[in-house]
């Protein structure tokens, strides 16, 4: 086991060198810097523009400039931000990545918790009405887009029923209470990865369903809760684990979207804009990070196969 | 017989009824908060760091400067007790030497007293090396007395010649050295310049001259602008930022004047317009800017008609083109496709209304603004044609222009209606290149376009910052465009002093320049708002930022919130 766990840290510092190394040379050949980004239509002068970059370092050879960033990167340090000037790119990540990770928590519970029995119970009543109001509703959120179902909710449950402020951003995350502004958008975040784990849960329960001991077992007179739960879902729950891990990943990351729609200052929105403001710190620094957490999660799914099915190995 | 009598009770009870009466009426009894809609999160709050309207917006209501322009576009004086003038003896009579006089018993948020040199300071700030804020180059009027004559000249050379890293950075530091702004006493600041200036006393109602706590900024580095440590002379301190959420400001009790109704302002960052307008629509903010498709709800709705409110934006947009075009750089190719479009149907049909058809470059509510300006391209369709026809290209015939565009707001929608108009009315071809920001940025000073989409937003209110730009060699001339009489109309202006006197000179300039066509003015942007009945006293300003009414916050007062 430790064995395996060291090989598996080296790859990680491989992938995340690599993944260091692809983005850096991408971000910087793309046309245009922050000093670019910040002009907008009203434009700004290339003189002005080259003596900036050349004040930050940022005229100086590539190779050097990777070096740079790599040793203050094995410091812990990602840089200052050019978009908001002054500060931390470290700070400003540690700021957002706390409501995106409650966020998506949440999300993840919502997704976990209807998901699983939503698809258990289709595939037990498969091809009963039951089982196709499920697909139908299941399907309708897969297909919507998440800022149509974000507007929907904001609709309905704030400015029809007055449930909810429709600025759900203010103060999320600071107490227990705030969390309830999170409803709303954990439910807009978790509807696609919600659809999706029904599906694979109602195939996978029913491929298991057919099995033969399966079949001898409810003749050996098993109640039904202990036959489903005991027996067909831990068998049928490998496919499901598999995904669990990228679906936990991408929820935690947080979306633009429905960042930008409830007001939450994620860091969702901070994968996209960081782009288009050449903010290059923040581009690595967010990149490195969801590299980090699908490679974390993926480690922990993988240690989960031996627990739910002692057949498979570790190594 | 009776146990008790009435009449004393009586009285006792209508005098209590008059006096109950009577003390309702003297302070607003209802909570002062105004919510707003601050729609990003600020780039810097540094006065001398800033230069987005976002932060713009926080530092208006925060801090106050030695003067400001009122909602007309006076100069009025706001720490200094009066308007500098020749006569006051205020500004020198070769015009090199402003002395302002701050008021008596002026006092920072935190209740220490403010002197003369916080401006020295934070002027000194300004022109620290790298700042990246490129409204510094307006204040390199400032003189800055190095061994080698000015500093501030010396680096306006550099640029121009393309100097940058190290070098640079010394002949910066050698400004910041020898600036010459001076407090002799706590209560006078003094401004040398290495010029005359015509525009230096608007120059001091803007952010970079505010002045700043330099030991606030020694202590906390980074961290000064953040709510606990920042400290500030305006209206409104900063009591609160979370950053990316939501920042609150709370009335400043040590400021100068003190008829500030509201105790607080509340500032959300909600970035999409749409939910902005539902939170608005919820009583959860009190103010919204519109966009095209809000603007488009507001018009069918009659209770929200009576909350709007619509202003001139002082902007005018357009495209500009590259005069070393083979098609361009004739003229009447240009004079054409400016005559070869319907403004209005633009103005109606694509912003639904949101902004105003201009034909000139100078916008309305601007001093040199001309209405008739741009005259001969408006009902010249068939004109334009002729002159295509004239040149060579009758119908169009062979002639395909790049048109590159940025992806924001609608200038993408900008951009397929000037195809469609073009492809029309002229028969030329137009190829349209969308890029997001920054990359339309790098490839406009690059000069790697036929046309392109931009637009011009005035820094202060002078026709100086509408023409230096198209000035030969100008950092911001990306058309190549050059014209020496233009060019001495534009010095000559800088020269004078008489407001009516440059007016002419420029208004010549705009005829020049609307004339050869580098840049075709197509619309004027306006302010669309939503104001909610309870908010009394909003001022709008054509210069205010992001927000509506930040200029002048401390006049609103909020009566009869439900």
């Amino acid at each position: 086991m430790a064995i395996y766990l060291a090989r598996r840290l080296l790859w990680t510092f491989g992938t995340l060198f690599s993944i260091c190394l692809i983005t850096f040379v991408l971000m910087h050949s793309v046309p245009g810097g922050p000093f670019e980004a910040r002009a907008g239509e009203q434009g700004v002068s290339a003189e002005f523009v080259s003596a900036q970059e050349a004040y930050y370092g940022l005229g100086d050879p590539m190779p050097e400039q990777f070096l740079r960033m790599l040793g203050n990167l094995v410091q812990g340090d990602l840089g200052l931000s050019f978009a908001q000037q002054g500060q931390h790119v470290t700070d400003l990540m540690l700021d957002k990545i706390k409501p995106s990770f409650l966020l998506g928590v949440m999300a993840f519970a919502i997704v976990v918790g209807v998901g699983i029995p939503a698809g258990t119970f289709a595939a037990v009543r498969r091809n009963t009405v039951w089982d196709y109001v499920t697909l139908g509703i299941c399907t309708a959120l897969a297909a919507v887009p998440s800022f149509v179902i974000a507007f929907l909710l904001l609709l309905t449950f704030s400015v029809g029923l007055d449930w909810f402020d429709v600025r759900l951003g203010r103060g999320f995350g600071d107490s227990i209470g705030s969390l309830r502004n999170g409803i709303l958008p954990a439910v807009a975040l978790g509807a696609p990865s919600l659809a999706l784990l029904y599906r694979i849960t109602r195939s996978a329960m029913i491929e298991v369903l057919e099995q033969d001991y399966i079949r001898t077992a409810r003749a050996k007179g098993l109640a039904p809760r202990e036959l489903y739960l005991r027996h067909a879902l831990p068998n049928a729950s490998l496919p499901i684990v598999t995904l669990l891990g990228p679906i936990f990943a991408g929820l935690v990351t947080g979306s633009i979207i429905i960042e930008s729609i409830f007001g939450l200052p994620g860091i969702g929105a901070a994968f996209v804009t960081s782009v288009g403001q050449r903010d290059y710190g923040m581009i690595m620094g967010t990149t490195l990070f969801y590299a980090t957490v699908i490679i974390f999660a993926n480690l922990v799914v993988d240690l989960m196969y031996p627990v739910i099915d002692p057949r498979v190995r570790a190594a | 017989m009776r146990l008790f009598s009435v009449r004393p009770f009586l009285l006792v009870a209508l005098l209590a009824a008059i006096l109950g009466v009577g003390c309702s009426g003297d302070a607003p009894t209802e909570e002062q908060v105004l919510n707003t809609n601050l729609t990003a999160e600020p780039q810097s709050l540094d006065p001398q760091r800033a230069t987005d309207a976002v932060s713009l917006s926080v530092l208006e209501a925060i801090y106050s400067g030695l003067l400001r322009l009122s909602p007309d576009l006076e100069l009025e004086a706001d720490v200094a007790s009066e308007v500098p003038t020749v006569e006051n003896g205020g500004i020198s009579e070769d015009g090199l030497t402003y002395t302002f006089h701050l008021r008596d018993d002026l006092k920072w948020s935190d209740g220490t007293p403010l002197v003369a040199q916080a401006f020295v300071d934070g002027a000194r700030h300004l022109f620290e090396p790298g700042s990246g804020n490129r409204y510094v180059d307006f204040y390199r009027v400032i003189a800055a007395t190095g061994s080698d004559g000015d500093a501030n000249l010396a680096v306006e050379e550099a640029l121009a010649a393309g100097v940058e890293g190290d070098p640079l950075a010394a002949l910066e530091r050698a400004v910041v050295d020898g600036l010459q702004v001076e407090a002799p006493d706590d209560q006078t600041v003094v401004y040398r310049l290495n010029r005359p200036s015509p525009v230096f006393l608007l120059l001091t109602t803007m952010w970079p001259l505010y002045p700043i706590r330099q030991d606030v900024l020694e202590a906390s580095g980074d961290q000064w602008t953040e709510a606990g440590t920042l400290v500030s002379n305006g209206p409104f301190t900063l009591a609160q930022w979370d950053h990316s959420e939501f920042i609150q400001l709370a009335r400043n009790e040590h400021w100068h004047s003190d008829d500030v109704s509201l105790a607080t302002i509340n500032m959300d960052m909600i970035e999409d317009p749409a939910v902005a307008f539902l939170a608005y629509q919820n009583d959860e903010l009190d103010l919204v800017s519109l966009g095209p498709a809000e603007l488009a709800q507001v018009r069918g709705d009659e209770g929200l008609r009576e909350e709007f409110l619509s202003y001139a934006r002082l902007s005018t947009n357009g495209v500009y083109l590259n005069t070393s075009n083979e098609y361009l750089m004739d003229v009447r190719v240009r004079q054409a496709l400016a005559g070869g479009l319907d403004r209005e149907e633009f103005a109606e049909a694509v912003t639904g209304g949101a902004v105003l058809a201009g034909y000139g470059w100078v916008p309305p509510g601007m001093p040199g603004h001309d209405a008739d300006a741009g005259a001969q391209y408006r009902d010249a369709i068939e004109a334009s044609q002729a002159l295509l026809e004239d040149a060579g290209h009758g119908d169009g015939s062979g002639v395909t222009l790049r048109l590159l565009t940025p992806d924001q707001g609608n200038t993408v929608a900008t951009a397929e209606w000037l195809k469609q108009q073009w492809e029309t009315n002229l028969g030329v071809t137009i190829e349209i290149d969308v890029r997001e920001t920054a990359t339309y940025v790098a490839e406009r000073n690059a000069g790697s376009f036929d046309i392109v989409i931009g637009g011009w937003g005035t820094d202060y209110p002078d026709p100086q910052n509408w023409f230096t730009q198209f000035r030969s060699g100008a950092g911001l001339n990306s058309t190549g465009f050059s014209d020496p009489e233009y060019d001495a109309l534009v010095d000559e202006a800088d020269l004078r002093f008489d407001l009516s006197d440059r007016l002419g000179l420029y208004a010549d300039a705009q005829e020049i320049l609307l004339e050869q066509a580098p840049v075709i003015p197509m619309y004027y942007g306006r302010r669309n708002v939503l104001v909610k009945p309870w908010v009394q006293g909003l001022v709008g300003s054509s210069l205010e930022h992001q927000v509506p009414g930040d200029m002048f916050f401390e006049q609103v007062e909020i009566d009869g919130r439900p």
